[in-house]
């Protein structure tokens, strides 16, 4: 974490919010199926 | 003390994402509103499921480029553009596997493409499917394709305009999800306020822009291929600023234009009666600045960005390479009109000490405030004693005391392979992420 460059850590925030939706997407179906 | 910046620096990024995501989620949740239609079965809705994650990932990108000086200001306009672009491109993703996923779990939704069925939606979801790839294929490859910046811009707001008008129709057509009429409005409400955002950034505000024009005052060649452009408001109070900011600039009788490129404000935020922006010709529309006539008109949007030294901060480190010496230039020549005596030591790294613009500038600066310049050429002149080659873990060491690396605040601008070294060499020295600030522009 500490090496992380800045632009490095807002590109992995990226990442991680798209998995977090295509999480979301998952749990959607989940509930719905 | 580094524990408690480190913590509040996480938990505002924590708070920025959580707020992102709900953004992101508005149409699954306009979806589960009651009344909820029937389920048809798990791989369906996640095929849906994934339409609607993509479309709410869309609607947040307009937002996110809507160039609102408080995204601008707490994330920085480079580190919001890197994030639109990977965000932009998983949702991209999930709105293609949307007809895929629903394709493999039942196969008659390929119906939907088919014209003999229903030529209108056929030929709107192809050409949406077509919009999508060709936004990711132009963003990506638009230099490698010599498009131009200006009809790239054009084309990916069209595009996306676009595609946030095809998806509405069609959660419409299908109405599964939009029925009955409250959920409805909340999906045109949904769709509405991207495209408002659009319009607002690509047609409202220069056309509001027009009263606001500036005159060309100067046009000066710093070094050869390097120019130096002086505006003034006309008829106007100008705008107030921040050393380390920038502004689009659109050099034209109208803003109503497509050609509109963000440059550093080089002059002092104590003049912004008369605002100097330095460019380098690198083989695109910047090689027509020595050509500008004194006396035409150009435009001015801004200020945006946050690469802004901190006012608590005791010292600031500058780490320039090239034409990134602007926004130096900026906090420098501010700091002179202020008297302000805090340390600022600039790194200049260039290929040449020919080509380290305004290097007399520089050293006048440095006898009126507390400034120490250390020029590092990659190619030295002979007889050269100072350091050479490129900026390094060695080169700042030496030249820096250690309560500088310590405590000051370094800021970095360049080339991007020269931003990327120096950015890792200053955290394998120990200084602390939230003390580094870069800004990059080869993003646009």
């Amino acid at each position: 974490m500490k090496h992380l460059r800045n632009h490095t850590l807002i590109e992995l925030t990226a990442l991680i919010a798209s998995v977090l939706l295509v999480i979301a997407a998952v749990a959607f179906a989940m509930l719905r199926a | 003390m580094a524990t408690r910046i480190n913590t509040r620096f996480l938990t505002r990024h924590a708070l920025a994402l959580c707020v992102y995501l709900l953004l992101c989620l508005i149409p699954m949740g306009i979806s589960l509103l009651p009344p909820t239609p029937t389920s048809r079965g798990f791989w369906v809705e996640l095929g849906v499921a994934l339409g609607l994650v993509g479309v709410g990932m869309l609607g947040v990108q307009f937002v996110l480029t809507a160039r609102f000086s408080s995204i601008s200001r707490s994330l920085g306009h480079d580190a919001m553009l890197r994030f639109h672009r990977i965000v932009g491109t998983t949702a991209a993703v999930c709105v293609l596997a949307h007809p895929l996923v629903l394709i493999a779990a039942e196969p008659r939704y390929a119906g939907f493409f088919d014209p003999r069925t229903n030529l209108p939606r056929a030929v709107a979801l192809s050409a949406v499917t077509v919009a999508i790839i060709a936004i990711i294929f132009l963003s990506f490859w638009r230099r490698r394709l010599t498009m131009s910046y200006e009809w790239w811009r054009l084309t990916h707001a069209l595009l996306a305009g676009f595609i946030m008008l095809v998806a509405l129709a069609h959660i419409f057509q299908v109405d599964h999800y939009s029925d009955p009429i409250h959920k409805k409005i909340a999906f045109i409400i949904v769709t509405a306020v991207p495209l408002a955002l659009l319009a607002h950034i690509r047609l409202l505000r220069p056309w509001l822009n027009r009263k606001r024009p500036w005159r060309v005052d100067a046009v000066e060649e710093e070094i050869p291929r390097t120019w130096s452009v002086t505006l003034s408001p006309r008829d106007h109070p100008g705008f107030s600023f921040r050393p380390g900011q920038f502004a689009w600039v659109t050099f034209a009788d109208t803003p109503m234009v497509l050609r509109q490129h963000p440059f550093t404000i080089a002059s002092s935020a104590e003049r912004p009666e008369h605002i100097r922006f330095s460019i380098k010709h690198l083989g695109d529309f910047t090689g027509s600045i020595g050509g500008i006539p004194v006396g035409s008109t150009a435009y001015l949007e801004g200020p945006a960005g946050n690469f802004i030294p901190p006012p608590e901060t005791p010292g600031v480190v500058f780490l320039a390479g090239g034409i990134g010496i602007t926004p130096a230039l900026s906090i420098i020549r501010t700091a002179i009109d202020r008297d302000d005596q805090r340390r600022i030591h600039l790194f200049y790294a260039t290929e040449t000490l020919e080509k380290a613009a305004f290097r007399d500038e520089l050293a006048r600066a440095a006898e009126t405030i507390n400034l120490s310049v250390t020029h590092v050429p990659e190619k030295p002149p002979e007889g050269w004693t100072g350091p050479s080659g490129f900026i390094n873990a060695d080169t700042i060491r030496e030249h820096l005391p250690p309560e500088a690396i310590e405590q000051h605040t370094f800021m970095i601008c360049g080339p991007a392979p020269m931003m990327d070294a120096v950015e890792s060499a200053l955290l394998n020295l120990g200084v602390s992420r939230t003390r580094i600030r870069a800004e990059r522009f080869d993003m646009v």
